[in-house]
């Protein structure tokens, strides 16, 4: 199994890859810090696992050098990886339309909703339990930050699910 | 999936899901609004660069360089002189390893006197400084509104606002400015920029060597003439790469991230990186330069160029004989210069503009041109080089003229 971190553009892949790789790669407070690619490894139950920072994106369209290298990396992942998609707390509407395109590409999917703590200190409440029920797949909430959710993050890997998005409109009732 | 349809089921998710509670604008939320004002920014990003380069001169070199590295380990009758001299002296390594001090640890031209000067005295207090500032910087999120101010002026030439990280980024070294393009869309804006970070945007060292050698021997308000003859070469390179090279209209979007508190381990880690990055891949070049000086001095090579290339530069450019071994070594690293320059006797100001600039300009340092090579490729590098070698040449020459006409 290998956990691929997909998301938007600084919403926090990387901070997490260095919470679960311990290695060091940069982080900053702009789009586009992760052009390229970086892989390092975690133990999750005793099991060396790969970990994939992939590029920040906001679509799968190829239409830039990022969305190249995150199409290309995203095709590598089967049945037996898991899509850990990151999404930012305070701007979730941007985040889920790369979920949409994600679920497209037939991956087992988990969703962290990361900045937790910027969201609640802007009174944004974000009712995770609904969100899990709306899109079917788990939905941790995480600050990556100072590690809150990272280890649930973890334990849910394994319930992880895939998702046809067509269907998943009939279900949320349309 | 239609896209109409996609936005439809994500807004009801999104309506679902997300409750919103009133709460007065955290302290952050305040300072950002304030700060979008486009006067504001502006008046900001004056202040920023003024500390920078204050603090580069002030700080970096004044107090650091010349105050206490300058002075307590690299200088004559220290600890350190001391233990090279007795390691060294009398032995058929000592012209290599130290050199003549007699006049200082600048020119001696020596692996430990010379070879360690440059780096850990003079370009690595710069180096540390302006990492500094721009790690914190980027960790506020300040970097992308200087991108939204950006984006307008740069959009002349053809670049969008984010161009600026990359420039940015360039001044400490220019071989992370020319990873940093590739944050740009298309390729002949990644063409474009890397050919202006190459000729235009100076590195640490390249500042390194105007700051001593123009701000040290003639006065700081000299640097003036080098800053606006490399803004003006910024623009025109992006104008006429930008003329030259057709392209569609291309809307870019700034995203602009909140502020944020910068967090200390991580720019304390992510500073060590880039000092790491200067210690095992710079450094090196300055303790081979060195070496190429040494072999080419005493083999005498350096001689024969200077007879050789020396009228011509002296004709065309108006700069001394003796500036060639600078240019040369330049290839290789720029910083180890400056001490070509404080051998020349009777330099005027002008030739001493001519010549820095010169230096900054006509090559990148070895490491930045197998950089380019990477990203760009053969051909790409070819046409960026050829472009350099031009514009060096035309700017030295008009440099020529004006000092003539001053």
């Amino acid at each position: 199994m290998r956990i691929f971190l997909a998301g938007n553009p600084n919403v926090g892949k990387s901070v997490l890859f260095n919470r679960l790789t311990g290695m060091r790669v940069f982080v900053s407070n702009y789009a586009g810090t992760t052009v390229d690619y970086c892989t390092g490894y975690t133990e999750i139950n005793g099991k060396k696992t790969e970990i994939i920072d992939v590029p920040g994106v906001y679509s799968l369209s190829a239409e830039n050098q990022a969305e190249e290298v995150a199409t290309r990396i995203l095709e590598g992942c089967d049945g037996n990886d898991v899509v850990a998609n990151v999404l930012d707390a305070t701007n979730l509407r941007r985040g889920l339309h790369l979920t949409l395109e994600l679920m497209d590409k037939c991956c087992p999917m988990v969703m962290a909703v990361n900045m937790m703590d910027v969201a609640a200190r802007s009174g944004i409440i974000i009712d995770l339990k609904t969100m899990e029920e709306l899109i079917s797949v788990p939905v941790v909430g995480m600050t990556a930050i100072n590690g809150d959710g990272v280890s649930e993050l973890i334990s849910r890997i394994k319930d992880r699910k895939i998702v046809n998005p067509e269907e998943l409109m009939h279900e949320s009732g349309c | 999936m239609n896209p109409d349809v996609k936005w439809a089921q994500i807004d009801r998710i999104v309506d679902r899901v997300v409750t919103f509670e009133d709460k007065p604008p955290t302290l952050m939320q305040r300072i950002d609004k304030i700060t979008l004002n486009p006067i504001v920014n502006l008046a900001i990003a004056f202040v920023v660069l003024y500390l920078i380069f204050d603090s580069f001169i002030r700080i970096g070199h004044i107090f650091f360089t010349e105050g206490v590295i300058g002075r307590y380990i690299f200088a004559q009758g220290t600890f350190y002189d001391i233990w090279i001299h007795r390691i060294f002296d009398d032995t058929f390594l000592y012209p290599i390893m130290v050199g003549n001090t007699d006049q200082g640890y600048l020119y001696s031209f020596g692996l430990l006197t010379t070879g360690m000067y440059v780096p850990l005295g003079i370009v690595f207090p710069a180096i540390f400084i302006f990492y500094a500032w721009l790690t914190v910087l980027e960790d506020i999120g300040y970097l992308p509104r200087l991108a939204m101010l950006a984006d307008s002026l740069l959009a002349k030439i053809g670049l969008p606002g984010y161009a600026i990280i990359p420039t940015i980024l360039g001044m400490g070294c220019n071989v992370p400015g020319m990873t940093a393009s590739r944050i740009l869309d298309t390729k002949k804006q990644r063409f474009t920029l890397s050919t202006i970070l190459a000729i235009a945007v100076p590195c640490n060292a390249q500042i390194s060597v105007a700051i001593v050698v123009i701000g040290g021997m003639y006065g700081y308000s000299y640097l003036i003439p080098v800053i606006l003859v490399l803004v003006f070469l910024y623009a025109g390179i992006g104008a006429l790469l930008n003329h030259l090279i057709p392209s569609g209209n291309l809307e870019t979007i700034i995203d602009i991230p909140p502020y944020r508190r910068p967090i200390l381990r991580n720019v304390a880690s992510k500073l060590m990186i880039r000092m790491r990055y200067f210690f095992f891949d710079a450094m090196p070049w300055v303790i081979i330069g060195i070496l190429v000086v040494n072999i080419l001095y005493l083999s005498g090579v350096l001689e024969i160029l200077e007879d050789v290339i020396g009228p011509i530069l002296v004709i065309w450019l108006g700069i001394p004989a003796e500036m060639v071994g600078a240019l040369i070594i330049g290839f290789l690293r720029k910083d180890i210069a400056i001490a070509f320059f404080y051998l020349i006797p009777d330099m005027s100001v002008w030739q001493a503009i001519t010549g820095v600039v010169i230096l900054m300009i006509y090559f990148p340092c070895a490491a930045t041109f197998a950089m380019m090579l990477k990203e760009q490729g053969f051909r790409d590098t070819l046409k960026s080089t050829g472009l350099m070698l031009i514009i060096a040449f035309m700017v030295g020459g008009m440099l020529h003229a004006v000092s003539l006409l001053w």
